[in-house]
């Protein structure tokens, strides 16, 4: 018992001294040499900043690295060794240095260019995060360093670029790389490459957008169709492209005929859900579909209600009835939920388990729509 | 006959020692482990590491089962953490309550075009939504499948590189997900990482935050308090060092997705799917010599809400140890395997310490009392069982309640402190043999290969104050 109580007076007191050592740490004197010295500001002690950041030791690299982060103003000069930081440390101490980095890069970007040849995929990072952040960079460089990173050796870089894309809107200049991007090995590039193009407010012809769609993986060209439609939509410029039969982007343009919010486009589906060709419907089942969602709380026309329930009588192929019943469920017409109902018995189970959940979801959104007041 | 008895004490009361004993040793390093995870103030690192923009972007995705009372505050949780490229998937997983009827009515939910590019199999998703108040909010409205399948139709519907985990009833801190994604930004081999999960029992919640740290004033709830710091101020810390991580709380886990989409996601049906998925990312990554390192992130907290009644406490913690003692199993080849490192051969044993000691608690709370009270034991073994059952026991709550104080500070109120120390003495007190019971009845639920539904019931709620 002695030995026992003994154990745990010494595992309290080991606690104690452990943590006591612990946060009892050299950063904050160290924090508060620094602060002596910041108050002096750096312009007036270059020489001493630059010494600071050839120490060997962790604790006082990381202070001054945050220090000339904090007053990138004036930190300009040491934008050489802080890179060099960048390039040849990892871990904390290279996050710390990239971080100040991208500020005194930020404040000064003159080094942008020649910083973005750098053998170092990290400092290239830098020279990103500095472009898409820094706010005293003018467009024609922007865009000359977007361009260059999104054909980087590194897909993090290129990763990067087109992300920081979405949120700006990209320059024409830069769409031909945002395409090209778009057939990039990584997935990630594709995704950001597709979305910037989608959201930017100049637009592709349509027989490049067409192609764009067709050659685009599924998930990119989902993707590209969301923003699209977000930003505005295609209004009716791929109609007549649609409707044409022998047009070799037909299929792509009825898909972007999804994007619209134009009433044509609706009055041309109406006719695309009657076509002879299977394939076309399915399209243009899907695209009503689209259109559907994008519509809400608003009903979508009654005479492509009205097809939309034709086709759902009429068919029994997945690939048509399930976009037909999926579109039905959105269109806010009351005459829905006892027309899908009523097709349950005469449906395979799958198709009628789909269009017992249609009809609740119909249920769903119309309360939604009366408590929103539409 | 006195030797078989003697035998038997022993063995209760050195199972308990050697118990306690490592869980002594374990705090002496978490605290340095804590101390090396410090290496800067935490507020200035978070807002350091939102300036970097060199963080990942998230999804952080619930799965909600009827949790129509706690999921606007989870959601404006989450809504309101500072971090700058996030996206929130909320997935109600065939719920039969008004939660996609709530989150309509807080969220302005509309019909969102976008749809999942994962292909995990999962159960059919009936819509999806998108929040026409916040971008950022998509809800999915899902056949009804289990926590694994909802989460696997989550990492379906994520579109950015990391998957955050979170339970339906958890608030998170303001710069939570900024530290847990902290890890990735630092070291490339990351390939999950945890916070520290906390009670948010007794605290005021506002606008979608803790707004004031208080204890509850059930002595059940605070017990639990005093458990989940001793789980995470001891045991996460201490696995961190060695990159021995067997467990990352389904309350609060972010993985790599594209990893995720490898392994084939979250295991349906899995009883302790959180903990069963770390231990084969483990086996995966160590199958196939990938680099890898599991992280625990101590700034990174997470409020959860702790069952407020025994029953649930009991179906909780049965499931827990349920689901621990199936994974053991189903992944035994680990054990001592040197392949695995740490986490074969530490961490693995350890859990299966963890697994078999309510059985020594129970020897000790049972027997060695009732020996001596037949007469069968001398004063001295009783005295060595207090030592060993109760001393040492609360003298590990009492480090681990000194290492929190210390180094978080998260209860300020001397009330509040005191009540985590009288916790730790208290516990010994009937509580702790009720959780030993609740622990054993896992033994008993496997043996009658009874498959508890995964985490599905939930417990009863608490309106949010």
């Amino acid at each position: 018992m002695t030995l026992l109580a003994v154990i745990v007076v010494v595992d309290l007191l080991l606690t104690f001294a452990i943590a006591a050592t612990a946060f009892r740490t050299r950063r904050a004197a160290i924090r508060r040499r620094l602060h002596r010295r910041r108050s002096r500001r750096f312009e007036r002690v270059p020489p001493r900043l630059m010494e600071l950041l050839r120490s060997n030791d962790d604790d006082v690299l990381l202070e001054t690295l945050v220090a000339a982060g904090m007053h990138a103003v004036d930190a300009a000069p040491a934008l050489v060794p802080v890179v060099e930081i960048v390039r040849e440390r990892t871990g904390r101490v290279q996050f710390v240095a990239a971080w100040a980095a991208v500020r005194i890069l930020g404040e000064s970007p003159g080094g942008l260019r020649l910083l973005q040849q750098d053998a170092s995929a990290a400092v290239r990072m830098v020279v990103v995060r500095a472009a898409l952040h820094a706010g005293r960079l003018d467009s024609s460089m922007l865009t000359a360093v977007m361009a260059g990173a999104l054909r980087d050796p590194d897909a993090t870089v290129r990763s990067a670029a087109a992300a920081g894309l979405r949120d700006l809107d990209p320059e024409p200049s830069l769409y031909p790389a945002l395409v090209a991007a778009m057939e990039d090995p990584a997935e990630v590039v594709r995704l950001a490459a597709a979305d910037a193009i989608g959201r930017g407010r100049s637009r592709l012809d349509p027989s490049a957008m067409s192609t764009l769609v067709e050659r685009a993986d599924e998930p990119a060209r989902q993707v590209f169709l969301v923003a699209l439609t977000r930003s505005g939509g295609t209004g009716d410029a791929f109609v007549p492209m649609a409707q044409n039969p022998s047009s070799p982007h037909r299929l792509a343009a009825i898909r972007l005929l999804g994007a619209s919010r134009s009433r044509e486009v609706r009055a041309a589906l109406v006719h695309l859900l009657d076509e002879s060709d299977r394939t076309v419907r399915a399209e243009s089942a899907a695209a009503a579909a689209w259109i559907a969602r994008t519509a809400y709380p608003d009903p979508i026309e009654p005479a492509l209600t009205d097809r939309l329930l034709a086709l759902v009588e009429r068919h029994s192929s997945a690939a048509i009835v399930e976009p037909a019943i999926e579109a039905l469920a959105h269109s806010g017409d009351e005459r829905v939920p006892p027309a899908l109902l009523a097709r349950i018995p005469d449906s395979p189970q799958a198709i009628g388990e789909r269009l017992v959940e249609a009809a609740a979801l119909f249920g769903h959104l119309q309360r939604w729509r009366r408590a929103a007041g539409a | 006959m006195t030797l078989v008895v003697e035998l038997v004490a022993a063995l209760a009361i050195g199972g308990l020692a050697v118990y306690h004993g490592v869980n002594a040793t374990m705090i002496a390093l978490a605290v340095r482990e804590l101390g090396r995870q410090r290496w800067m103030e935490p507020r200035r690192l978070a807002a350091l590491a939102l300036q970097s923009y060199s963080l990942p972007g998230v999804t952080v995705v619930v799965p909600a089962y009827n949790e129509a009372v706690s999921i606007v505050r989870t959601v404006e949780s989450i809504l309101r953490t500072a971090y700058r490229d996030l996206e929130i998937v909320v997935v109600s997983d065939g719920s039969t309550d008004q939660t996609l009827a709530v989150l309509a009515r807080a969220f302005a939910l509309r019909p969102s075009n976008v749809r999942a590019a994962g292909t995990l199999p999962t159960q059919a998703v009936r819509a999806v939504f998108e929040s026409a108040a916040d971008a950022r909010l998509f809800v999915i409205d899902k056949r009804n499948g289990g926590k694994a399948d909802a989460l696997n139709a989550g990492i379906n519907m994520a579109s950015k590189p990391l998957f955050l985990a979170v339970d339906a009833d958890v608030v998170l801190d303001r710069f939570s997900i900024v530290h847990l994604a902290l890890p990735f930004a630092l070291d490339q081999t990351v390939v999950a990482s945890s916070g520290m999960v906390r009670p948010h029992n007794g605290c005021d919640i506002r606008r979608g935050g803790v707004s004031r740290v208080r204890m509850p004033s059930s002595w059940t709830e605070r017990l639990q308090i005093l458990e989940y710091i001793r789980a995470y101020g001891i045991g996460r810390l201490f696995f961190n060092r060695f990159n021995a991580h067997l467990i990352i709380s389904g309350a609060f886990g972010l993985f790599d997705r594209a990893l995720l989409l490898d392994i084939g996601g979250y295991q349906p049906h899995a009883i302790a799917e959180d903990m069963e998925l770390v231990v084969r990312i483990h086996r995966y990554c160590v199958d196939r010599e990938r680099p890898y390192r599991v992280w625990f992130a101590a700034d990174a907290l997470c409020w959860t809400e702790a069952p407020h009644a025994l029953r649930d406490l009991g179906a909780q913690r049965t499931r827990w140890h349920h689901g621990l003692l199936a994974v053991l199993r189903a992944h035994r080849r680990m054990a001592l395997d040197r392949r695995y490192g740490a986490a074969g051969a530490l961490a693995f044993p350890i859990f299966v310490f963890e697994l078999y000691a309510p059985v020594f608690e129970m020897l000790s709370w049972v027997l060695v009392p009732a020996l001596w009270a037949a007469g069968a034991l001398s004063v001295a073994w009783i005295a060595a069982w207090f030592a060993a059952a109760v001393l040492l026991s609360a003298g590990v709550s009492l480090a681990a309640v000194f290492l929190d104080t210390l180094g978080f500070g998260v209860f300020r109120h001397p009330i509040d402190r005191l009540a985590l120390v009288a916790c730790a003495v208290l516990e010994h007190v009937g509580y702790r043999q009720l959780t030993v019971y609740f622990r054993l009845r896992a033994f008993y639920r496997d043996f009658r290969t009874i498959q508890l539904k995964s985490g599905w019931r939930s417990p009863a709620r608490m309106p949010a104050r």
